[in-house]
């Protein structure tokens, strides 16, 4: 059983969920989902299954400039 | 008074031949001690005199060579002079170029510590920066837009992973 | 967004001082546009884990399913940390630093990168920790290059054999137990013995020798660190010395790191065709702090509590000090390994394991120290396994029987102890070996060249020393040494130069010898008079 945890900055609507979930089913089999809201995130959505992590959020993408540019100093 | 000239010339020749031997005896051998002693006593002196030449030869040579090791001495410690002068030269250049080189060295250090506080400044400049985007953007981001964007990102994710 | 730009003032140039300061250019200081375009952002997936559990720096991370061994890993953006022990199910993170802050949920994200050191040519003159960051206050250091902490050591086809010497400045080593560039010597001894004396010795003579020294502290006091980089300044020897320090109070990892550090950064001169001398101060602690990281990564532990793989950690170290043949470089590492004994004990596992990985050892007796003889070498069990193939012919000239002859005089010595009725012959070799040994002694911050070690050893064995007073030795050497540096300088160089004695240099020693001397009867023993 496959652990999959959502965070994202706000509530993902009931729809999104339910396709994402079964398409999730889909692909991985019987999954337990997990969807946290934290407002620090700022937009986006950070996708963790197993221990592998996509972060597709704001934060995220903030972050990644902010290392690069300071790599260049 | 009966004088018997028999008797006289007895006496005489008594006399002669007592003197002859005393010349002979004591004349002689005391006049050869005298003559060998004198002898001596002049041997004696002429050493004496050898002595002293030989000493003042001596002398002179004393002093020759004490001039002369005098004379080498001093040499040395002219050579050693020069020596030591040329060596304080040398001393004198080198500190006046490890000085320079100390100069140079502290101008670098302050070269890079502006470049140091360059770079920090530039760096909190960007920490600034992107606080601000973050805010600004996270004012902007209103509900439709941010699920748009969760729904692109969910179907990233089933892509990728 | 709107920006002051800055502007600048032209300074006239006038003078050559003047030349110095360069006029500042027109230079918006703040240039955010231009890097913003090199910023490239990705949307990868990257292997994450969480920290279970912390104990005693040892962080217990779950995930990071494709982690490599000996990564270093980001604990959530607050703290570096080494990924040593891959299990089934978790993997063991030994922390780089002091581990506050740590809570557990923190996100351990992978870096990709295996342990490496940024190095450059700033780094020379810096003290650094074992990450290669400057402690000692200056500016960070530009990395011009990352040399990998853990590297295969060069292969049989890259080596050369040892054929140059490395001067250590002690007539002891130089004479007897020569070092040669690209050899591994082992110093051992007990505490407070001379050992770190004499590796700081070696780096105060390699000022005119074109050697790079890198200096390892492992787990030493702040103090004796500041102390040595004191000593190293005032010799002016931290222009070619880089000081490598983990010291008492940092953590395990960071001792266990520091002797690689120093090692990477000797291997990016090695690369550039240098001749490295690396000294590492000292490996018992360092055996300590890997003991310590193996116990609490639960590791099997063996003889005397250290883990198994003991050995290993040593040894990979020493294999990659090496000379270079001339098609990877002609470079060489040097490198002088310190172990601690206790109690005069070198068959413990440590000093044996390392022993058996040099290439000879110098062994400082605690007895010899007390009596007296500083460097309190022991010449009888000191090897070196390269030996006079690293000597300048000069000094195997002059010092090739002197090993066997002090062995010699040792036997008499502790026989004569007991004896008061002496032969002639014993008697003379006795006194001759009395003032060997005596010439010997130095003290460790007064390093004498090649030249002027040749000279006192050829007056010592050739007998002009035998009519010398035994405790005035010190001051005769001071003094013929003083004398032979004011009048005979020529001769000293053509020591130097030539690097071998021809028959007239030795007629001139002999002379230069015996004049010095008739001109110093003060120090010589009064001759009986035998004729009236």
């Amino acid at each position: 059983m496959k652990k999959i945890t959502l965070i994202s900055a706000s509530k993902i609507e009931p729809k999104t969920l339910a396709a994402f979930k079964k398409a999730a089913t889909k692909k991985y089999g019987e999954i337990e989902l997990d969807a946290q809201v934290n407002e620090a995130m700022i937009g986006g959505v950070k996708v963790i299954v197993g221990s592998k992590a996509i972060d597709m959020t704001v934060a995220g993408r903030l972050a990644q400039v902010k290392e690069q540019l300071l790599a260049q100093l | 008074m009966d004088i018997q000239l028999p008797q006289i010339l007895f006496q005489l020749v008594n006399f002669s031949v007592v003197l002859g031997a005393l010349v002979y005896l004591l004349y002689k051998p005391v006049q050869k001690i005298l003559d060998e002693r004198a002898e001596k006593v002049a041997e004696s002196q002429a050493e004496v005199d050898k002595i002293a030449t030989e000493k003042e030869q001596i002398e002179a040579l004393k002093t020759k060579t004490k001039r002369a090791a005098e004379k080498e001495a001093a040499q040395i410690l002219e050579e050693a002079n020069k020596e030591a002068i040329k060596k304080k030269q040398k001393l004198v250049a080198e500190a006046k170029s490890s000085l320079q080189a100390e100069l140079k060295k502290a101008q670098e250090n302050w070269q890079a510590e502006r470049k140091q506080l360059l770079a920090d400044s530039q760096k909190q400049m960007v920490e600034a920066v992107v606080e601000v985007s973050g805010m600004v953007l996270g004012k902007k981001l209103n509900k439709t837009a941010d699920q748009k964007l969760i729904g692109k990102g969910l179907d990233e994710a089933l892509k990728q992973m | 967004m709107p920006r002051k730009k800055t502007t600048t003032k032209k300074t006239k140039t006038t003078t050559k001082k003047a030349a110095a300061r360069k006029p500042r250019a027109a230079k918006n200081v703040f240039a955010l546009p231009s890097l913003l375009d090199k910023v490239k952002l990705t949307d990868g997936v990257e292997s994450v884990g969480e920290v279970v559990a912390y104990s005693d720096g040892v962080v217990r991370a779950s995930g990071l399913d494709d982690v490599q061994a000996g990564e270093i890993v980001d604990i959530s953006g607050k703290k570096f940390g080494l990924a040593l022990n891959l299990e089934e199910d978790s993997v063991g993170v030994v922390v780089m630093g002091d581990p506050m802050g740590i809570e557990v949920g923190d996100t351990v994200s992978r870096t990709g990168r295996i342990l490496s050191v940024g190095v450059s040519d700033a780094v020379i003159g810096r003290v650094v920790d074992s990450l290669g960051r400057p402690i000692d206050g200056g500016a960070p250091i530009a990395a011009d290059k990352y040399m990998p902490l853990e590297k295969v050591a060069p292969g049989v086809m890259a080596r050369q054999s040892v054929s140059e010497p490395l001067q250590t400045g002690i007539k002891a080593i130089d004479a007897m137990i020569p070092i040669g560039r690209g050899q591994r010597e082992l110093i051992i001894g007990d505490r407070s013995i001379g050992k770190t004396a004499i590796g700081l010795g070696t780096i105060l003579n390699q000022d005119d020798q074109d050697v790079i020294c890198v200096y390892v502290a492992v787990g030493q006091k702040r103090a004796s660190v500041a102390q040595t980089m004191q000593i190293l300044e005032e010799h002016q020897a931290m222009d070619y010395s880089i000081i490598v320090s983990a010291t008492a109070s940092d953590s395990a990892a960071e001792q266990f790191l520091a002797p690689y550090t120093g090692l990477a950064i000797a291997e990016y001169f090695l690369a550039k065709g240098r001749d490295v001398l690396i000294i590492y101060d000292d490996l018992s602690k360092h055996a300590q702090a890997y003991r310590e990281i193996s116990l609490l990564l639960r590791r099997p532990s063996g003889r005397e509590a250290y883990p198994g793989d003991v050995f290993y950690l040593h040894s990979r170290l020493l294999e990659r000090a090496c000379r270079l043949n001339k098609n990877h470089g002609g470079g060489s590492i040097t490198a002088l390994p310190i172990i601690e004994t206790q109690a005069n004990d070198i068959s413990a596992y440590i000093p044996t394991n390392v022993i058996s990985i040099t290439d000879g050892q110098i062994y400082l007796e605690t007895d010899l120290f007390n009596a007296g003889m500083k460097p309190a070498i022991s010449v009888g069990q000191s090897v070196s396994r390269v030996g006079s193939a690293a000597q300048v012919k000069a000094m195997k000239q002059v010092a090739g029987t002197m090993k066997l002859d002090l062995a010699q005089f040792r036997e008499l010595q502790a026989f004569a102890q007991f004896s008061s009725d002496l032969d002639e012959r014993t008697k003379r070799t006795l006194d001759r070996g009395t003032r060997v040994n005596a010439v010997l002694k130095q003290g460790w911050d007064k390093p004498l060249s090649m030249q002027e070690q040749v000279v006192v050893i050829f007056a010592a064995v050739n007998g002009y020393l035998d009519e010398a007073k035994e405790d005035v030795i010190r001051d005769w050497e001071k003094a013929y040494l003083d004398y032979m540096h004011t009048n005979n300088q020529a001769l000293l160089d053509e020591i130097a130069q030539e690097k071998k004695l021809s028959d007239e240099l030795v007629e001139k020693l002999k002379q230069a010898v015996s004049k010095f001397n008739d001109l110093h009867p003060e120090m010589m023993m009064v001759k009986e008079e035998t004729e009236e």
